[in-house]
């Protein structure tokens, strides 16, 4: 079955983001200096398999296994052999996916000289950095240090190997990433950061906000780390996470899972913009045929930090109809709210096969013969 | 062409590196909240709004002395981004003592030779909110006398 076999890493399968991550988990859970960092996955509540639960109990109670497809059989196998897969696809997950995948302030704080970690302050505010950070945090700029200054893309391989060096990252660092708006850019980076394949990446719950909140301390003082050599990415992996136009488009057509993440009236085509925000240039309201309205920041709570895994999941399994194994898309105006919808997918809620389609609105609304609808 | 004080404080960021041009912004910035009315000030107009336009509340306070001359202040909800913080301190002080007129014609192009290119970006182009608030601010003083003038 798809949802199983989906996850579980085969054997020298190291390519795809998502497939990796897996292969991560288990290699820093034998990482015994390293469990206080990562965190244990937790052992799932009984009942949160995803599959059907009539099969699991005619399974357990020993019905004939000739009445149930043997693939069927074969994916329940592999996750009771693998809890934490099935932990991942639940309906009603207690836990998040992979809560690896967050760091809260309090541990932070205590660990701010680790070996290892690197802290990466990513803002829409561009002077935020400059007024303040977290001890020991660099700042990357999404415009300037994330995007190609010509080409409406993403910057090379290369230069993205030159930003890493720049700030003393290795492909063993683990890149820590928080910020303003409850960690929109910081999503938004630790995206990119997966689109070159770096594979350590976490999120500080609760950003920027929840820190000052809580008066953890700041510093103006910018860090400078020795120069390393990140090696040049063989490839950016815009196939696996990252999706275009036309594959938004194809995915409308085939009536597949697309969350548009916007306000509900930029969804309607009430507003070309987003409330409290000037006129970004595009010509047209509406969204994208057959996507579901979800904005952002249904999955925050009021500090910022994420909502728990049940909520999330009755807010995008339930309110959005998206399916563990189906392809997702999720979209805004340029693609970084959107990023925190996908950082919520696909890390919270493990789901696979999540896509940010980061042309998003600014593309869509504004592109020749691109449909729209307006409700 | 600018006034005298502003003038000065353009000069001064057109001379700076690009990190030193941050830190004064920064320093600006910080410097924002020195802009906020006194308390024994009385002023002529008051506009403190949450608009589209801008994250948070920003409130304009002008006061015209006997001379003529603007005094401006200003008020900023703790949402506001800080280049528009910086901005509004750098208006209150270049604007200080310039006549709502002299305001109302002051040309927006000087923005960019402050904050420098590689800051503004479709994001940020709330720096030029705070300038069309004292503009209109000016404005509707302007309106009123003109007003007051014909009855």
């Amino acid at each position: 079955m798809a949802l199983g076999s989906a996850l579980v890493p085969s054997a020298g399968d190291g390519v795809s983001p998502s497939r990796t991550f897996l292969n991560i988990t288990s290699q820093r859970r034998s990482n015994a200096p390293r469990k206080a960092c990562f965190g244990e996955r937790p052992k799932p509540a009984r009942g949160t398999h995803a599959l059907p639960r009539t099969l699991i109990r005619r399974l357990e109670m020993g019905t004939p296994r000739r009445r149930i497809p043997d693939e069927i059989v074969k994916s329940l196998a592999r996750l009771q052999e693998r809890p934490e897969i099935s932990h991942s696809m639940s309906t009603h997950p207690t836990q998040y996916a992979h809560p690896e995948a967050l760091v809260e302030t309090d541990w932070l704080e205590k660990h701010l000289n680790d070996d290892g970690i690197r802290i990466i302050e990513s803002n829409e505010d561009i002077l935020l950095y400059d007024t303040g950070h977290i001890p020991g945090a660099v700042h990357i700029d999404w415009r300037a240090d994330l995007q190609d200054p010509v080409i409406r893309d993403y910057i090379s391989p290369e230069k993205f190997a030159r930003l890493c060096s720049r700030h003393g990252i290795t492909p063993d660092t683990t890149c820590i990433f928080y910020g303003d708006k409850a960690n929109w850019w910081a999503c938004y980076a630790l995206w990119a950061f997966r689109l070159f394949g770096h594979e350590k990446v976490k999120i500080l719950n609760g950003g920027r906000d929840k820190w000052k909140a809580e008066r953890r301390p700041m510093t103006r003082e910018v860090p400078k780390y020795p120069e390393t050599n990140y090696p040049v990415p063989k490839k950016r992996f815009d196939k696996e996470i990252r999706a275009f136009f036309d594959e938004a488009l194809a995915q409308s057509k085939g009536g597949k899972p697309l969350i548009d993440v916007r306000s509900p009236g930029e969804y309607k085509g009430e507003i070309t913009h987003m409330p409290e925000y000037p006129q970004e240039g595009v010509l047209r309201g509406g969204h994208i045929p057959g996507a579901k309205s979800m904005p952002w920041k249904t999955a925050t709570n009021d500090d910022a930090t994420f909502k728990p895994a049940n909520e999330l999941a009755k807010i995008y399994l339930e309110q959005c109809g998206v399916k563990p194994g189906t392809d997702t898309i999720v979209y805004c105006r340029i693609g970084e709210r959107s990023s925190h919808t996908w950082f919520v997918l696909t890390y919270l809620l493990g789901l696979d096969n999540v896509r940010n389609y980061d042309g998003s609105w600014t593309e869509w609304g504004n592109k020749v013969g691109a449909p729209i609808e307006k409700t | 062409m600018y006034p005298t004080k502003l003038n000065k404080i353009i000069n001064l960021f057109e001379t700076l590196p690009e990190d030193e041009r941050r830190e004064t912004l920064v320093s600006y910035a910080d410097n924002a909240k020195k802009q906020e009315p006194r308390e024994s000030e009385k002023f002529d107009l008051v506009d403190v709004r949450k608009d589209e336009d801008c994250t948070d509340t920003v409130g304009v306070y002008l006061l015209v002395d006997e001379n003529g001359k603007a005094h401006i202040r200003m008020t900023l909800g703790p949402e506001v981004q800080t280049l528009t913080r910086s901005m509004t301190a750098i208006l209150c002080k270049g604007l200080e003592g310039s006549t709502p007129q002299e305001i109302l014609d002051l040309p927006s192009d000087f923005v960019t030779r402050i904050v420098g290119a590689e800051l503004v970006r479709v994001r940020s182009q709330t720096i030029y909110y705070v300038l069309t608030r004292i503009k209109s601010i000016c404005k509707v003083y302007l309106d009123r006398q003109r007003m007051a003038q014909v009855a």
